[in-house]
């Protein structure tokens, strides 16, 4: 019995001192920061949709094959992203006869998308410029120049344009600022 | 002894070898005798009368003759025919005076009638006498011969020692008036008059018609269509002329009519005529001509309308000419030279004030231009173009070494511009203009076009429909600037200017206008820094337009704030620009790009909704979890932030990359329209530049 009572507090007196050496010892150290700060990347995209409070006629109520809309300048205006699209891509320029040049199409589909696109833009302005040529009693050749004045004019830098660099010589070029 | 001799012999004495005396009956026969040689008298002096009264008769032009030479010794005198008809007419033919010095024809007469009764001839009594269709040359031999000493003049201006006629008259009769006044002048004339009751003092009236005065050779520099001339006899005797009033005609001011008083010192001897003094002066609706060699000057006419009265004739030139005259043209408008539809400019009023010695002067007292209305288009520098070819850069007549014109005081108020489109639809813009000027030469046109600053006034603008607000410092608006160049170029600073929630402060806007279009700069600080641009407006039915904007160093806090201040702000120094295609007021399209130029923070504020509404039923981690992930994507310090942006008709996308330490956040934002179809654009990813 005694030896139980010396064998217990031998164990008690060795604890004691494993206590205080971790008492009096430092902790070890466990790091939960990275050595460079956490970086995070986040990518979104956020869609705007604009919705207007007045009331459209049935036709334009719900989205309306361009070419199959009446008047062309509504059809243009459908289109104008796309072309503007084009337009910063390169696919595409102002030429000297008031139309749009395909300069060079990309791959697949969408290369296709880009040439019925510029077809469809090209016979809707040549409508609009017939009805110029007819109101102001001037040939289309005429209205066709004065509109591809217009349209280098209004063109951003960088778009492609046709220009004229000496009498009857043209060239393609991105507009300056 | 002729045979009727004897009857006047005395009777034979008796011899004395009748010795048988009867003298009763001797005496008798005396009286026969003395009878008969009366009646034979008698006889005799009635065929010398008749003899006399025949040859009279049939000598009566050569009688005429010497009596006019008589009476007018330095008259040479031609005359056809001189009837006369009893009981007291004499009517002369084609009567003719020459100057015997110079030989010069002074009058001629197609035919004339004096009536008398013959028991008032004694009484130097005439009833009337008629001119008909007298051809006067005035001239200096004319003067001499009829001048105030010539007693024939007594006939019509003194009733007492000469003839007193009941009636002149003339129907019709021409004047031609040379060598007298200003050198080289000749004037011609038609005439009627029709003077009755002379000598009862009665006004007189003597009307002249297509007055014409010739310098020289080339048209005339006066033409009068009506001259009336009221004198009565009395005040006549005194000097002084009733009236005299010029009713229509044309008086062309340049050099021609100059040359007249050249020379003219007015200290030559006046003729006794021109001391006479008109008591009334009315001119009316004498149009004035500037002769000029270029068409716009010659193309101004207006009319003369002014009185005098008391007037020396001697000094009627001078004081007609010293007059200042008014003239107000009000609704003036001056159309293309291509569209006679299409207006350049409209003045309300146009208000000259001058003297006719001023504009022999070539100077112009001063000119008030009162709301003028200057049409920006095509057609406004077509007729500047126009006008330059015309003028050929020269408005005043250096060639020649004759001044310019001259306008010594020029005033302009109210003007406004309007700007049209190319077509016929004119938007008018918010700007009014004004100027005043002092000695300004139309020498030149390109020191006049330098001189023609219209200042615009300091005014605040409110346009509540735009939202749109500024306050203008005084500008200014020049034509043709710089010089040769057909333009219009007007420039305003603006102290501020805000449109919608942004502003922007010392800014200024230039703006010219030329044959292509409406060409703009303009400039202001904004946010801390500075932006400027421009912009174009293309003559066209459409009215398309572009523009350009650039700016430095804005203060993205600043912007952000204004911009969305409870959903996100940004901070940092800001480089942006930007392109603007449109129509109207439509915006077609715009492209731009941005970047920052230092570190900056962005923080999405409206997350902070958010994470107050994390609800605290949720589990620890999955709470914790969010807020940091809605902390770590509100707060975000970049050390670049590069975006750029196309928006067409509405639609578009905004690419916005920002780098940190922290990372990266990349936004695209897609804004569509449901106004348009569905463009492939959305279903492809463009490549972007």
């Amino acid at each position: 019995m005694e030896k139980t009572g010396t064998q217990l507090a031998v164990k008690f007196l060795i604890l004691s001192l494993c206590l205080l050496a971790m008492v009096g010892c430092k902790a070890p150290t466990v790091n939960l920061g990275t050595s460079e700060p956490i970086k995070v990347d986040i990518d979104m995209r956020l869609d705007v949709y604009q919705h207007s409070n007045t009331t459209k006629p049935a036709a334009q109520a719900s989205p309306t094959p361009a070419a199959t809309t009446a008047d062309p300048a509504t059809r243009r205006r459908n289109r104008m992203a796309d072309i503007q699209t084009f337009k910063n891509s390169s696919y595409v320029g102002e030429g000297r006869d008031g139309l749009v040049v395909v300069q060079k199409l990309p791959d697949g589909e969408y290369g296709d998308t880009v040439r019925k696109t510029v077809e469809a833009e090209n016979a809707d302005r040549l409508e609009q410029m017939k009805d110029i040529a007819e109101t102001r009693k001037v040939s289309l050749v005429e209205i066709q120049k004065e509109q591809a004045t217009l349209w280098r004019n209004r063109a951003f830098k960088g778009e492609l344009i046709e220009i004229e660099v000496e009498p009857n010589v043209w060239k393609w070029t991105a507009k300056e600022g | 002894m002729p045979p009727w001799a004897f009857y006047l012999l005395p009777e034979p004495l008796p011899t004395p070898s009748s010795n048988n005396p009867k003298p009763a009956k001797r005496k008798k026969r005396l009286w026969v005798r003395l009878f008969k040689g009366l009646a034979v008298s008698l006889v005799l002096i009635v065929v010398l009368l008749a003899a006399g009264g025949f040859y009279a008769w049939h000598s009566l032009p050569k009688i005429a003759k010497w009596a006019i030479e008589r009476s007018l010794p330095g008259a040479k005198v031609e005359l056809k025919q001189v009837t006369l008809t009893l009981p007291g007419r004499i009517t002369v033919d084609e009567l003719t005076l020459h100057s015997r010095e110079t030989g010069e024809q002074l009058l001629t007469l197609r035919g004339g009638t004096v009536t008398f009764d013959f028991q008032k001839l004694a009484a130097r009594e005439l009833t009337s006498i008629e001119l008909v269709e007298p051809s006067i040359a005035i001239t200096p031999g004319f003067l001499a011969l009829f001048g105030p000493s010539q007693p024939n003049d007594k006939a019509v201006t003194k009733g007492g020692g000469g003839w007193k006629i009941g009636q002149v008259f003339s129907k019709y009769g021409e004047l031609r008036i040379t060598g007298i006044g200003p050198k080289n002048l000749a004037i011609t004339s038609k005439f009627t008059f029709d003077l009755r009751g002379i000598f009862e003092n009665e006004d007189q009236t003597l009307t002249f018609w297509d007055v014409l005065a010739i310098p020289g050779q080339g048209p005339p520099v006066l033409s009068l269509d009506l001259v009336t001339v009221v004198l009565s006899p009395e005040k006549l005797k005194t000097g002084k002329i009733n009236s005299l009033t010029l009713d229509g005609g044309a008086l062309s001011v340049g050099e021609r009519l100059l040359a007249l008083f050249e020379g003219d010192d007015g200290e030559s001897e006046a003729s006794p005529a021109q001391n006479f003094v008109l008591e009334t002066v009315s001119i009316n609706r004498i149009n004035i001509n500037i002769e000029d060699e270029r068409k716009i000057a010659s193309d101004i006419q207006f009319a003369l309308n002014t009185s005098l009265s008391n007037l020396p004739l001697s000094q009627a030139p001078s004081a007609l000419g010293e007059e200042i005259q008014h003239i107000e043209i009000a609704n003036l408008e001056i159309l293309s030279p291509y569209d006679p539809l299409a207006k350049v400019l409209s003045i309300r009023s146009l208000s000259f004030e001058f003297s006719l010695a001023g504009l022999l002067r070539r100077e112009i007292r001063s000119v008030q231009v009162t709301s003028p209305s200057i049409y920006v288009s095509p057609d406004l520098f077509w007729y500047m173009e126009d006008a330059q070819k015309r003028f050929g850069g020269q408005a005043g007549d250096s060639q020649s070494g004759q001044p310019g014109w001259m306008v010594k005081q020029f005033t302009l108020i109210g003007g406004s511009l309007i700007l049209g489109s190319g077509g016929r639809t004119n938007y008018g813009l918010p700007l009014t203009f004004r100027t005043s000027a002092q000695d300004v030469s139309l020498e030149n046109l390109a020191s006049l076009r330098a001189q023609a600053v219209l200042e615009i006034p300091s005014q605040q603008y409110k346009f509540e429909q735009y939202q749109l607000e500024f306050t203008s410092q005084a500008g200014e608006l020049r034509l043709a600037y710089p010089p040769n160049q057909n333009n219009l170029v007007g420039t305003i600073q603006l102290d501020v200017i805000r449109w919608r929630q942004y502003r922007a402060a010392d800014a200024w806007v230039s703006v010219t206008f030329d044959q292509s279009g409406i060409n703009g700069s303009f400039g202001g600080t904004t946010y801390k820094g500075y932006s400027s641009g421009g912009f174009s407006f293309f003559f066209n039915t459409e009215a398309p337009w572009i523009g350009w904007v650039s700016g430095k160093g804005l203060d993205l806090r600043q912007l952000t704030n204004v911009i969305s201040p409870q959903n996100f702000q940004m901070t940092g120094p800001l480089d942006f620009q930007l392109q603007v295609d449109a129509q109207r007021a439509l915006i077609q399209r715009i492209k731009g790009n941005m970047q920052t130029t230092k570190p900056g923070r962005l923080k999405i504020s409206k997350l902070d909704e958010m994470l107050a509404k994390i609800p605290d039923t949720w589990p620890g981690l999955k709470k914790d979890s969010t807020r940091i992930a809605l902390e770590t994507l509100r707060d975000f310090d970049f050390d670049t932030c590069v975006g750029d942006f196309w928006f067409v008709d509405s639609q578009g996308i905004l690419d916005l990359a920002l780098q940190g330490p922290a990372g990266s956040r990349n936004f695209e934002i897609v804004l569509h329209s449901d106004d348009s179809a569905v463009g492939q654009w959305k279903k492809q990813e463009p490549n972007s530049p």
